[in-house]
């Protein structure tokens, strides 16, 4: 009888065989038989053979045939022998695992965190970095800013983009784009709109398709020929207008002139930034001084040729912006474009910050791998027998490592299927927490790629924490069974193990590091002296149509009645309207020179921030003023011009000297000679990060402007006079939209947003690493004392106290803890300086975080050491020496 | 799989030679023999069609190969039925004689 499941590939391996030598042999067996027969006949040998050949046909297809069918034959057993091997491993995984639930639920659950974390955070890198942009082209679309000096994001003037639209050799095209709300009027009560005022081939660049009408002509967008019409977008078509058939041929009063609607983009279009509700001709401009060369108002939007690089679009219009600085040095000089490719424009602020978080999962991922490997590492020394059984019985070095891997590979596929479960919760969580929302244009979910980003980690990771425990326990040998002790295989695997909790806990202090910079970062943030007092403040903003406010007077008119009107509301204590409210997002720039000082050599002046307030601005912002006096109701648009300059500007300007009474041009246009009333503090204007600059006040009344924001004071919670600021609005002008109603709070929140979410999701995965190296000490220290359980009872048989024991076991452990601290200590200096742009007002080495984190690890480290030795000190020697 | 007729065949020769295997072990030389002994000489089985058939009741798990030592002591491949191949013969047993009670009556009328 042969034995069951021995089939023929097994044979011809062992007799070497190929199947087409067994074919060749079985039929020449046949022919030679049938020669056989016929020399028995009295044929010769020759003509015996002959006529056997001639019987047996064609032998060449027969050959063939059977060979064909043999082939197949014995792949087919192989893949038979090779996946009933393979379920029988997983068989006896299965069982191995059930086995010990306690092991195998730790196990799973440290995977199922560290995967579902990691698959989580790949979802968004994945949404951001990784997905193209869904633009035709997109890599080779830009936005052009204004840039000077250390300025790069600056607007540019029309006839500037003019000029490079004529004169470069490197763009498609280059449209011209400025986002800017709108005031829709003539319904219910005022709106504004999202707006975004641009030329015809804006829309274009970015694939966009309209769903009704049509989309802009570029004479419609022209200068000269521009059209008062309008695009809307497909969402505000449904929310505003109810999806009404009739909207092509509508018209809207937008800034209070009437556009007719030409069309709605298509529904699957999707603007760059904000969800743009409506698209305006660049023509239909609020302001006429959007086109003059010395006001800079607009931004590029181009398309590089194929393939010309980012560089040489930079180089072709900075050649040109060279060109125009000596052709107009008064508005150009010193003045350059920088070329951004879109990619970096809308993910470029949040890149970094994924980065980190990305690399702490990932770090934990390693951690947990350590762990599981070492929870193997602590099973496979108590399977050794089994091992050395089965090595015994016949099983190779090759087929035990199968084995054990198809161990690791199950448990790392149930902790993968676990932690894609819950990753589909935290993507949800994450989707929604993250402030401003993520910058992707596809869905942030488990799509095709990162559910394979997630097998593939899965699989890695079951072989990494599957391979080192599998190689060892392989070691095992006849030996190794015959001496029945564990001990003796024990010397190495004890010192992978300190090894892998060494590394754990180096990885953790690199994290926690990490986390403690990010945590320093807001707190300095946090800490940073705004100049100005946010509790209790209401911010909003308005812009009047320039249509229905045509003079100054009528501008002045409303803006002092409003104010008037909003300074009454019972609850308000102070009030006053500014152009651009700090850490709004809005801001302004100009040069200026200070009288009796020369022009610099270069032709470039000194710069400062620039803003416009009403008296009571500084009072109501709580902004110290140090020197001189506020604005009053007396500096008005005939009187004498007047300003107030910040600390820092006096400093440049007038260095040792009170600049009370000094002139300053304010560079226009028009250029305006003014007298410095005043000195006040600096303040944060566009970021809290932002360092000391100069800055500029001139009152409202002389400068004038359609724009302007409203702060004001309050007793009790701001937001809740949001509805009696916009009454006070309304009982001015009826149609007066209103818009941006925040408290100064929600903005300081919102400028270290991205600061505060990081930070809170860095200490979190820290933390979880913390947790995961603790049970992984716990766990080797265990361990480590059940093994030595013998050597303890005798030395207290010998008359040990309790403490020693502890101090030996503590002391096993603080070394494992030293080295690991070095080791940390140093990958985290490494890994700092990785993430040392996103830090603020704390150095990438910083002290009070290198000294606390190692002695919170230690502390944590030790404790996690102590628990394991306290028990070993309490061991009967009576029962310990028994053991075994 | 081509039409009825073919079939027919294959299953003639496939029974015919799941019967020959049922009575022990044979190569294909002795399944041949025996064939044209037993039905004096009546059926001549073709190579060219015996050994593919092996071949293919082999993948379908009907008999199992291995190789041995002939009569006269040279390497031959022994082909033996398995119980997948023995449920085999008995159906297409089965089938014969249902055919032959059917077509009988009509061409062999008593």
């Amino acid at each position: 009888m042969r034995p069951l499941g021995v089939g023929r590939p097994l044979k011809s391996r062992i007799w070497g065989d190929s199947v087409s030598d067994q074919v060749d042999a079985e039929l020449d067996f046949h022919l030679e038989m049938l020669t056989r027969e016929l020399m028995e006949r009295g044929l010769s040998r020759e003509s015996a053979r002959a006529e056997a050949l001639l019987r047996f046909g064609d032998l060449t297809a027969v050959n063939a045939a059977c060979r064909k069918i043999g082939l197949e034959t014995e792949r087919e057993m192989r893949r038979t022998e090779y996946l009933s091997a393979l379920r029988q491993d997983a068989a006896y995984a299965l069982r191995q695992l059930r086995k010990a639930p306690g092991f195998t639920a730790v196990a799973v659950l440290t995977l199922a965190l560290a995967i579902g974390a990691n698959t989580a955070i790949f979802s968004a890198v994945s949404a951001v970095l990784l997905s193209p942009l869904p633009f035709p082209a997109a890599d080779r679309l830009t936005v052009i800013w204004g840039a000077q000096g250390d300025q790069r994001q600056l607007l540019v003037s029309v006839p500037d983009i003019k000029e490079w639209r004529a004169r470069n050799h490197t763009f498609e095209d280059i449209a011209i784009v400025r986002s800017q709300s709108v005031n829709l009027t003539g319904g219910e009560r005022p709106d504004r709109l999202l707006g975004s005022f641009i030329t015809a081939d804006a829309l274009r660049l970015l694939g966009a398709r309209a769903s009704r009408g049509r989309l802009f002509t570029d004479e419609e967008t022209a200068e000269g020929t521009g059209q008062a019409v309008a695009v809307i977008s497909n969402g505000m078509w449904q929310t505003r207008f109810g999806g009404d058939s009739g909207i092509v041929g509508r018209t809207l009063i937008l800034n209070g002139r009437p556009h007719v609607v030409i069309g709605v983009t298509a529904r699957e279009f999707r603007d760059l930034y904000d969800p743009t509700e409506v698209w305006l001709p660049i023509t239909s401009a609020p302001n006429p001084n959007w086109f003059t060369r010395d006001n800079p108002s607009v931004w590029g939007l181009g398309r590089l040729k194929p393939g010309v690089t980012l560089d040489q679009g930079q180089r072709d219009l900075s050649a040109i912006m060279g060109q125009l600085a000596t052709e107009y040095p008064r508005s150009n000089a010193g003045f350059d474009a920088r070329v951004q490719s879109m990619k970096e424009n809308l993910v470029g602020l949040v890149r970094p910050y994924l980065l980190i978080l990305f690399g702490f999962v990932g770090v934990v991922l390693f951690i947990a791998c350590a762990n599981v490997a070492n929870l193997l590492l602590a099973r496979s020394a108590s399977r050794q027998r089994e091992m050395s059984l089965r090595a015994a019985l016949g099983a190779g070095r090759g087929r035990l490592v199968r084995q054990l891997l198809t161990e690791s590979l199950i448990l790392s596929a149930i902790g993968g299927i676990a932690g894609i479960i819950l990753a589909r919760w935290a993507i949800q969580w994450l989707v929604a927490a993250v402030p401003g929302g993520l910058p992707a244009f596809g869905e942030v979910g488990l799509d095709r790629r990162v559910l394979l980003f997630s097998t593939a980690i899965t699989v890695m990771t079951g072989l990494l924490f599957g391979a080192v425990p599998a190689l060892y326990a392989a070691r095992a040998n006849l030996s190794d069974s015959l001496s029945l002790r564990t001990e003796g295989a024990m010397g190495g695997r004890g010192d992978i193990r300190n090894a892998f909790v060494a590394v754990q806990l180096a990885l953790c202090i690199v994290l926690l590091v990490g986390a403690g910079l990010l945590t320093r970062t807001l707190a300095a943030l946090q800490r940073v002296d705004l100049g100005f007092n946010p509790d209790r403040l209401l911010t909003a903003e308005l812009r009047l149509p320039a249509v229905k406010y045509t003079t100054p007077e009528q501008i002045h008119q409303f803006m002092d009645q409003m104010i008037a009107n909003v300074r009454a509301i019972p609850g308000v204590r102070s009030a006053a309207l500014l152009n651009a409210v700090p850490l709004s997002g809005n801001w302004g720039r100009t040069n200026y020179l200070p009288a009796g000082q020369p022009e610099p050599a270069s032709g470039i002046l000194p710069s400062t921030q620039i803003n416009s307030v009403s008296e009571g601005f500084f009072r109501t912002m709580e902004i110290p003023l140090l020197q001189g006096r506020d604005f009053a109701a007396t500096d008005r648009r005939e009187s004498e011009p007047v300003t107030i300059v910040n600390q820092e500007l006096a400093r440049q300007a007038w260095p040792n000297q009170s600049p009370i009474g000094k002139r300053i041009k304010i560079i226009g246009p028009p250029d305006v000679w003014a007298t410095v009333v005043g000195v006040v503090g600096n303040l944060k204007q566009f970021t809290i990060g932002e360092p000391v600059t100069a800055q500029l006040y001139q009152p409202k009344a002389q400068v004038g402007g359609i724009f302007s924001s409203v702060a004001m004071r309050t007793e009790g919670d701001p937001m809740a006079l949001a509805d009696q600021l916009r009454g006070a609005i309304w009982s001015v002008d009826r149609d007066q939209p209103v818009w941006k109603i925040r408290s100064m709070q929600s903005l300081v929140e919102r400028d270290v947003a991205p600061q505060h979410f990081t930070m809170t999701l860095a200490i979190g995965f820290a933390l979880l690493a913390l947790l995961l190296a603790a049970v992984g000490v716990y766990g080797v220290m265990s361990y480590a004392v059940a093994q030595r359980t013998r050597e303890i009872g005798i030395r207290m048989a010998l008359g040990a106290f309790q403490r020693q024991v502890v101090g030996l076991v503590v002391g096993r452990g603080l070394r494992i803890i030293a080295v690991a601290t070095v080791l940390g200590v140093a990958a985290a200096l490494a890994g700092a300086r990785l993430m040392r742009n996103q830090l603020f007002g704390v150095s990438a080495n910083d002290l009070l975080t290198f000294v606390t984190v190692p002695v919170i690890l230690a502390i944590v480290a030790t404790l996690a050491c102590y628990l394991p030795a306290r028990r070993a000190s309490r061991v009967d020697p009576l029962v310990a020496l028994r053991s075994e | 799989m081509s039409g009825p007729p073919k079939d027919r065949l294959h299953g003639t020769l496939d029974a015919l030679i799941l019967k020959t295997l049922s009575w022990g072990p044979r190569h294909g030389y002795a399944i041949c023999r025996w064939l044209r002994d037993t039905s004096d000489e009546a059926i001549q089985v073709e190579e060219g069609s015996l050994y593919p058939a092996l071949y293919r009741m082999e993948r379908q798990g009907w008999v199992e190969a291995e190789w041995g030592t002939s009569e006269l002591g040279r390497k031959a491949r022994f082909y033996q039925l398995t119980p997948r191949g023995r449920k085999q013969l008995a159906a297409e047993t089965e089938r014969f004689a249902q055919f032959v009670a059917a077509v009988s009556p009509i061409l062999l009328p008593r």
